[in-house]
């Protein structure tokens, strides 16, 4: 194995630094599938000169590293487009299908150019890449699966299946808890009614797996997807790896519940249990009316956001600029906070004593401060990295990023 | 009532589908690279789209019946692909298959479409 080690070592520095790791490692395992499957072809132990000549069949490690990452100057459209397929292609074999992609794509743009007599712009690029294919659908013909859920629709299949037992899983706890807590034994109450959530997965998994039958069946997602993509919105994954659905769906899922709670639509519980069977309510102060509608609107504005990534997963302009606003405001209103403490008002119940209303305050101050606070820092953390990632996709394309991302 | 393009289009790919696979080991007894073999079919009135054309040399050469390399050529890596000992098998009986079938459907089709 030193010997293809060593071979990788040599290709890896010739890679571009960004993607140096993630490639030499696929190079690695591709030479390693290789060098197996010769060995269970002969049913024994491959010579160093047996690698030796596989390796040189390989060819030059510059030359390799050239074929597998692209030459430098390779149009911004084209890595995007390569990027995109790549991402849904089976890992293995996935650098030499990228090699050839690379070369036929490079191949006909220059055919275009040889015949406009001048270099391709980023408009006769597009149309080249469009007459390629869409990229799901050139994957998808590499899986080369004929099942009920098409090689198209598959690679959304079970993140789809996810998002929706995710959802689920939260809807149901959520609804239980909120019943439960009118019971005596709450734990137990949400105990008992688990064995349900079985059935309410299955519910949910069939309602998915027909939504995928009816689209492969009625319809066409190959025309669906050729007909209406366009290669000026492919993704900048070197931005932003793309969102999962899952996450997407789950943090969607939980700003709908906060809304309904900011709302009114589902009640809080807003008693706090102390020593000695006393309680206080905890109201919020009045500096929370101040910015009453800001924190809907921004809780709409991140439910917004999450759909869009739902929809769109990558990286763009439009999502990146709400994120950005979301933030900013975020922290307009933690500010706003901050100044106007109390953040809320403690009131005891019959029965607790000064000592422990004082203890409930200090208490609640404190898990709001702190709260607060660590909303504010990421706030700032996130508006910083969209604001330099909004840079990045002006200098990688030439001030021609896309708003919407495929 | 005429039948819709969209039923001709859908029959059309139909019967190109199983044909491109025979026309692309047809011409692949010389060796070539993925551009010029699609070049090389279109100037023979057989288009076939990239994005098809590839994952179906990957597929053939998955089954044993294409072998390729990287080569240099004009100054740059190219894959050539040739047809394999076994793909030569599978071409001969293919085009028998090719040839009787077509004699079949010539004396069906006659005066169709001419």
């Amino acid at each position: 194995m030193n010997r293809i080690w060593a071979y990788v070592k040599k290709v890896e520095r010739h890679l571009p630094r960004a993607r140096r790791v993630e490639v030499a490692g696929a190079l690695y395992a591709t030479l390693k599938a290789r060098k197996e499957a010769m060995e269970k072809a002969k049913g024994g132990k491959a010579t160093d000169a047996e690698i030796a000549d596989m390796l040189a069949a390989e060819g030059d490690p510059v030359r390799v590293a050239e074929r597998i990452s692209g030459a430098p100057g390779e149009p911004e459209l084209v890595s995007r487009y390569l990027a995109s397929v790549e991402r849904r292609l089976p890992r293995e074999g996935v650098l030499d299908v990228m090699a050839e992609l690379r070369e036929a794509l490079r191949a006909k743009i220059e055919a275009t150019e040889d015949r406009l007599g001048r270099a391709a712009t980023a408009d006769e690029i597009a149309v080249v890449l469009k007459a390629f294919g869409a990229p799901p659908v050139v994957a998808a013909r590499y899986e080369g699966r004929m099942q009920l859920i098409g090689t198209v629709l598959y690679p959304w299949f079970w993140p789809a299946q996810r998002t929706a037992l995710g959802i689920t899983v939260a809807v149901f706890l959520v609804l239980t808890a909120l019943r439960a807590l009118g019971t005596d034994r709450p734990i137990q109450a949400v105990l008992s009614r688990l064995d349900n959530l079985i059935g309410f997965g299955l519910i949910a998994f069939a309602a998915v797996t027909l939504v995928f039958i009816a689209v492969e069946r009625w319809g066409d997602p190959v025309k669906l997807l050729e007909n209406h993509w366009d290669p000026k919105t492919l993704p900048h994954d070197t931005i932003r790896k793309p969102r999962s659905l899952f996450d997407s769906g789950v943090s969607l899922f939980f700003d709908v519940l906060f809304i309904l709670v900011w709302l009114r639509f589902v009640p809080f519980p807003n008693e706090l249990p102390l020593r000695d069977g006393a309680s206080v309510s905890i109201v919020l102060s009045p500096a929370w009316s101040v910015v009453y509608w800001p924190i809907l609107a921004l809780a709409l504005l991140a439910a917004a956001g999450h759909l869009h990534d739902m929809v769109r997963p990558a990286w763009s302009r439009l999502g990146s600029a709400m994120s950005i606003l979301g933030h900013a405001g975020a922290l307009a209103v933690v500010w706003v906070l901050f100044q106007g403490r109390p953040f809320v008002i403690v009131e005891p119940r019959p029965g607790t004593s000064p000592e422990e209303l004082e203890r409930a305050i200090r208490l609640m101050d404190s898990v709001l401060l702190v709260g607060l606070g660590i909303w504010a820092l990421v706030s700032a953390i996130t508006l910083g990295i969209e604001i330099w990632r909004q840079v990045k996709a002006s200098r990688s394309a030439g001030g021609q990023a896309p708003m919407m991302a495929a | 009532m005429p039948v819709s393009a969209d039923i001709i289009e859908t029959l059309r790919l139909e019967l190109r589908r199983g044909t491109l696979i025979l026309a692309v080991l047809g011409t692949l007894r010389s060796e070539k690279y993925g551009y010029t073999l699609k070049t090389e079919l279109g100037g023979l009135g057989i288009e076939i789209d990239e994005g098809a054309l590839y994952p179906m040399l990957r597929r053939l050469e998955t089954q044993g019946l294409l072998t390729s390399e990287w080569r240099e050529d004009a100054k740059r890596q190219k894959r050539f692909y040739r047809l394999s000992e076994d793909g030569a098998a599978a071409l001969e009986q293919l085009a028998g298959e090719w040839c009787a079938m077509n004699a079949s459907l010539s004396s069906i089709l006659k005066g169709v479409g001419s």
